[in-house]
């Protein structure tokens, strides 16, 4: 009874905390901008359940893609014995799912086994990190802060599976010792019930308990850590490939709200002389956190700090400033940083800082060449080059900035019809003797339909 | 009457092009049956001044005063106009150069004359009083009538040749108007050692055909075997190969050399509006269809990099001899 | 301190200009017309001056001699950034009327720095700006290559034979600028296109003068004779060419 009340107050205060932490969030994203519409849910349910559910993408980095899927599954597998201790710790329960029958025994089974490789995988992880110089954890962006964020998860993950592996054991060796059945096959923890050899019931029943607390606080105290932490993308990951961008890579949205003025624009003459379209339009492109697209935002919160795009960038390959890792952390946390003062002064608050230029510079900006290497390498479908192209759009469309030779390429554009310093008379040299009827060009029937 | 030319001076001594001048005036002023007036601003000595008369200068004015040590646009345009109005000039004469382009439309609103400016030749005609002067960057010339009694020319450097025709040498000084300088001189650099691009008749310039700024050796070598002056296209000295003082071009300097060497150069519209002006143009370049062999004289279709080594060697024998 | 810049109207630089009527004039037929490139680096360093708070620029104003037929290219100065524009409806005869009716505007208004462009791109004549300064009687300052601002006075690079001078100057003056006074050209951003539609542009009526000179035709460049080619294998060749054909050497 004790035990109850004890776990349902600590349920509670775990619950709490996470309400305040998803709120905050929730509050932050409504300073964003709408756009990106969901829906084919069909569609982007298969891309969820191969990309996230299926890990593919993570295995094209092999070798350590697998030991990531195992952890990822194992989690999965996991996270039913987690649901059933909740229930035991509420309704003073043991074992509450075992009327299952075999379904049961499948899942705790694996739960068991999953402990161990998961255990194995976590300490490879952190030999990697912690004894080896792995190119893709370094960066401009990858502050202490960084590194003892991931040594701090992978640790915890490590205590908890130790502690499930340690329940299990108790519990496999309790039942031994008392001549019970276990309520499911443990294929792992009854190799290792040689561990406990000498323990008598009541020492068992004490490290069972302790074990049994230590996992399922671990699980509140990691649950609400991770909101802060790059594993935000436990709880953001599967969603954010839901959420995936359906368009394909190479194509960039257009906007609305200039499709007017381009129109108007192909006529310089009448350009200038156009009314006002009537309601002031917001801000072009993405200065600040609040003019991301919510969809942006959701790929910075979902963003692990894993490094892949990053490494598979050729812009950063041949040694210019790009980062696309940094260009998501950067987002989020600018939107740490101005989202509480948001919150408190009002969307349009001014703190005479922004994304641009102040955490993401031109420099970095302008040198992607937008190949989508990034996107396509991002094992949750992170897309940054939408908010790449984004802040490109508000430095050129809102400041006129861009680096000369964009500058002098749009000033040709506009007064030669090429993007080069040729005279415009010479625009149908590249045609010479070809007869050309009317300067049309006659398609056919099937041309017509494409 | 006269035809009043005005010449500067670099530290109290004259340039080619100061000659050139008064070798324009003097004709011109055989052409409208007058004489040449020179005025000079500043310390120059009698020993220079009187090199004016071995051109035609009949009258050598010299205008002194400290307060001319410093280019004030106002000061220097009051004296001259001064001058033109004291000795009844019909036309005023002066080079295209940075002095020119500063002073003479100020001089021209004084006396109510009309411009014609970056002339190359000599009046097509006298009356009507008609020029001939570059349009369009180089595209196009055009004839122009300067319709006002008295009419102000601007001369393009480098494009009249030197006449001399020895004048009696006679030397007026006058003590410049007491005025007030509203320009202050902060800082001063010169340039010191190198041929200057705008006066030299030689130029051997380079551009991105020359790969890197580590290949410059050989035209360096060249240009000072020739006596030249060195230059280079826009990307160039974007790149920072170069100086953006050796930059030739529409946005650059404008040159009109006697022989401008091409190399590595492409010949795109706005470098050559820097250099048509030239009395020879020869290109080196690996692609035969570049714009430049449409402008030069005489041309090598190769790498320029190997081409050069072959090419100093050459010269240096000649001009050893 | 107001800026005020003087923008030319000018046919873009790769035009390849074809005469009619005898040759007696221009043939706009397609002609894409720029403002003058050595005006929009003016415009360019006004803005990047007015930019810095520091140096106390309020408002920049660019100015025209031309017909309606002009009113994109202000636009587009507008568009780049300046705060408002006038207009002398006339037909830019020569650059002394230019000149004078920009005088005579300008005797109105208030401004400190006056920049002008020290050539435009179809007649060459670098003349408006030191015939402005002359006709407003105030200083000029030529080839200038940098302007600052630094303690409210003005302090301007200009190019001499063989180098540089720094010089200052006392406002109002007129700088009559080369390429170099801004690194690259402004390009108009949407935004500023869209907010140049409700800038305004005042119109003034021309007075008196009389153009000076008058331009009686064109005459298009004679084709340049062919270009001799030298083997690349034997230099020799050029240096005698040189020597003896040009004589040049």
């Amino acid at each position: 009874m004790l035990k109850q009340i004890v776990f349902s107050l600590v349920l509670l205060l775990t619950l709490g905390i996470f309400s305040y932490s998803a709120i905050r969030y929730i509050r932050f994203f409504m300073f964003t901008r709408t756009g990106f519409p969901v829906k084919e849910f069909g569609k982007r349910l298969g891309i969820m359940l191969k990309v996230a559910i299926g890990q593919t993408k993570i295995f094209r980095f092999p070798s350590v893609g697998i030991l990531h899927a195992l952890v990822f599954w194992g989690f999965c597998v996991i996270l039913f014995g987690s649901i059933e201790m909740i229930i035991d710790g509420l309704s003073g329960t043991e074992h509450a799912l075992n009327f299952l029958g075999i379904f049961y025994k499948l899942v705790i089974g694996s739960g068991d086994v999953f402990a161990l490789l998961i255990a194995s995988s976590i300490l490879v992880f952190l030999t990697r990190r912690l004894f080896l110089h792995i190119k893709r954890f370094e960066g401009i962006e990858m502050k202490h802060i960084s590194h003892v964020d991931a040594n701090i998860a992978l640790s915890l993950i490590f205590l908890l599976m130790i502690s499930l592996q340690g329940m299990n054991i108790a519990y496999v060796q309790q039942q031994t010792l008392a001549n019970k059945a276990s309520d499911s096959i443990y294929p792992v923890s009854g190799l290792l019930t040689g561990l406990l050899a000498g323990w008598d019931l009541k020492q068992l029943g004490i490290l069972y308990e302790a074990c049994w607390w230590s996992h399922i606080l671990l699980i509140f105290l990691f649950a609400n850590i991770l909101p802060y932490s790059k594993h935000f993308h436990v709880f953001m990951s599967v969603p954010n490939v839901f959420l995936s961008r359906l368009e394909p890579m190479g194509k960039l949205t257009t906007m609305d709200s200039i499709t007017r003025e381009v129109k108007l624009m192909l006529d310089p003459a009448s350009a200038f002389a156009a009314p006002d379209a009537g309601a002031p339009i917001e801000r072009f492109g993405v200065k600040d956190a609040e003019d991301a697209c919510w969809k942006s935002y959701f790929d910075s919160l979902a963003c692990t700090e894993c490094g892949r795009c990053t490494s598979v960038c050729p812009a950063n390959i041949t040694g210019k400033k790009l980062s696309p890792r940094k260009v998501m952390m950067d987002l989020r946390a600018r939107m740490k940083e101005k989202g509480p003062l948001m919150v408190k002064n009002g969307r349009d608050f001014s703190d005479k800082k922004s994304l641009v230029r102040d955490y993401i510079s031109e420099e970095e900006l302008w040198a992607c060449n937008t190949c989508n290497a990034c996107t396509m390498e991002c094992p949750i479908n992170i897309n940054h080059l939408s908010l790449i192209i984004d802040i490109r759009r508000y430095l050129v469309m809102e400041e006129g900035s861009a680096p000369g030779q964009l500058k002098a390429m749009f000033s040709y554009i506009e007064n030669n019809g090429a993007p080069w310093q040729f005279s415009k008379g010479d625009r149908m040299l590249w045609a010479g003797d070809l007869e050309i009827n009317n300067n049309e060009v006659k398609l056919t029937e099937d041309e017509r339909e494409d | 009457m006269c035809v009043l030319v005005f010449v500067e001076n670099w530290d109290g001594r004259f340039k080619k092009l100061s000659f050139e001048l008064v070798s324009y005036a003097a004709k011109l002023a055989e052409m409208l049956g007058s004489v040449a007036t020179a005025v000079s601003i500043g310390k120059v000595d009698d020993i220079e001044l009187s090199k004016l008369a071995a051109y035609g200068a009949s009258a050598i004015v010299s205008i002194e005063g400290d307060q001319y040590n410093v280019l004030d646009n106002q000061n220097y345009s009051s004296a001259i106009a001064e001058m033109a109005v004291k000795y009844n000039a019909r036309v005023v004469v002066l080079s295209n150069n940075n002095m020119g382009k500063a002073i003479a439309p100020r001089i021209a609103v004084k006396l109510k004359a009309g411009l014609g400016a970056g002339v190359s030749r000599l009046p097509v005609s006298v009356d009507p009083f008609v020029v001939y002067k570059k349009v369009f960057s180089g595209n196009a010339f055009a004839n122009v009538t300067i319709k006002s009694a008295i009419r102000v020319l601007t001369l393009a450097q480098n494009s009249f040749e030197l006449i001399e025709k020895q004048m009696p040498v006679a030397i007026e000084k006058v003590a410049g108007k007491a005025v007030e300088n509203k320009i202050v001189i902060k800082d001063t650099q010169k340039q010191t050692g190198k041929v200057l691009l705008t006066d030299a008749d030689i130029v051997v310039s380079g551009g991105r055909g020359m790969k890197s700024p580590d290949n410059w050796a050989p035209l360096v070598e060249l240009a000072g075997i020739l006596g030249a002056a060195t230059a280079c296209s826009r990307p160039v000295s974007d790149e920072g190969w170069r100086g953006h003082d050796e930059h030739t071009g529409q946005t650059g300097k404008i040159i009109a050399p006697n022989l401008y060497f091409a190399i590595g150069i492409s010949g795109a519209t706005q470098h050559l509006a820097g250099v048509s002006g030239s009395k020879y143009i020869v290109a080196i370049n690996t692609d035969k269809d570049a714009p430049i062999f449409e402008a030069a004289q005489y041309g090598i279709i190769g790498d320029a990099l190997k081409i050069l080594p072959k090419l100093v060697e050459a010269f240096r024998e000649v001009k050893g001899k | 301190m107001n800026i005020l810049v003087c923008i030319s109207n000018v046919p873009d630089t790769t035009t390849k200009v074809k005469f009619i009527d005898d040759s007696k004039k221009l043939d706009i037929t397609g002609i894409q017309w720029i403002i003058n490139p050595w005006d929009e680096l003016s415009l360019t360093r006004a803005l990047e001056l007015k930019e810095n708070a520091a140096n106390g620029i309020q408002k920049i104003t660019v100015a025209h001699v031309g017909l309606s037929g002009s009113e994109p290219t202000i636009r587009k100065a507008l568009a780049i950034g300046a705060d408002d524009a006038i207009r002398v409806n006339a037909d830019p005869g020569d650059g002394v009327f230019v000149a004078f009716q920009l005088a005579e505007v300008l005797k109105k208004e208030a401004y400190e720095i006056v920049l002008c462009g020290i050539e435009s791109s179809d007649y060459n004549g670098s003349m408006v700006g030191g015939m402005l300064a002359e006709f407003l009687d105030i200083p000029s300052v030529s080839s200038v290559l940098s302007m600052n601002i630094e303690n409210a006075q003005a302090i301007l690079t200009r190019e001499i034979d063989g180098g540089k001078e720094v010089v200052s100057v006392p406002v109002p003056f007129v700088a009559i600028v080369q390429k170099g006074i801004a690194k690259e050209p402004r390009i108009a951003a949407m935004r500023g296109i869209m907010t140049a539609r409700t800038k305004p542009i005042r119109v003034f009526e021309p007075k008196g003068s009389a153009s000076m000179t008058e331009l009686l035709n064109y005459e298009k460049p004679n084709p340049r004779a062919a270009c001799k080619y030298i083997d690349p294998e034997n230099p020799k060749q050029l240096v005698e060419l040189l020597q003896n054909e040009a004589k040049v050497i």
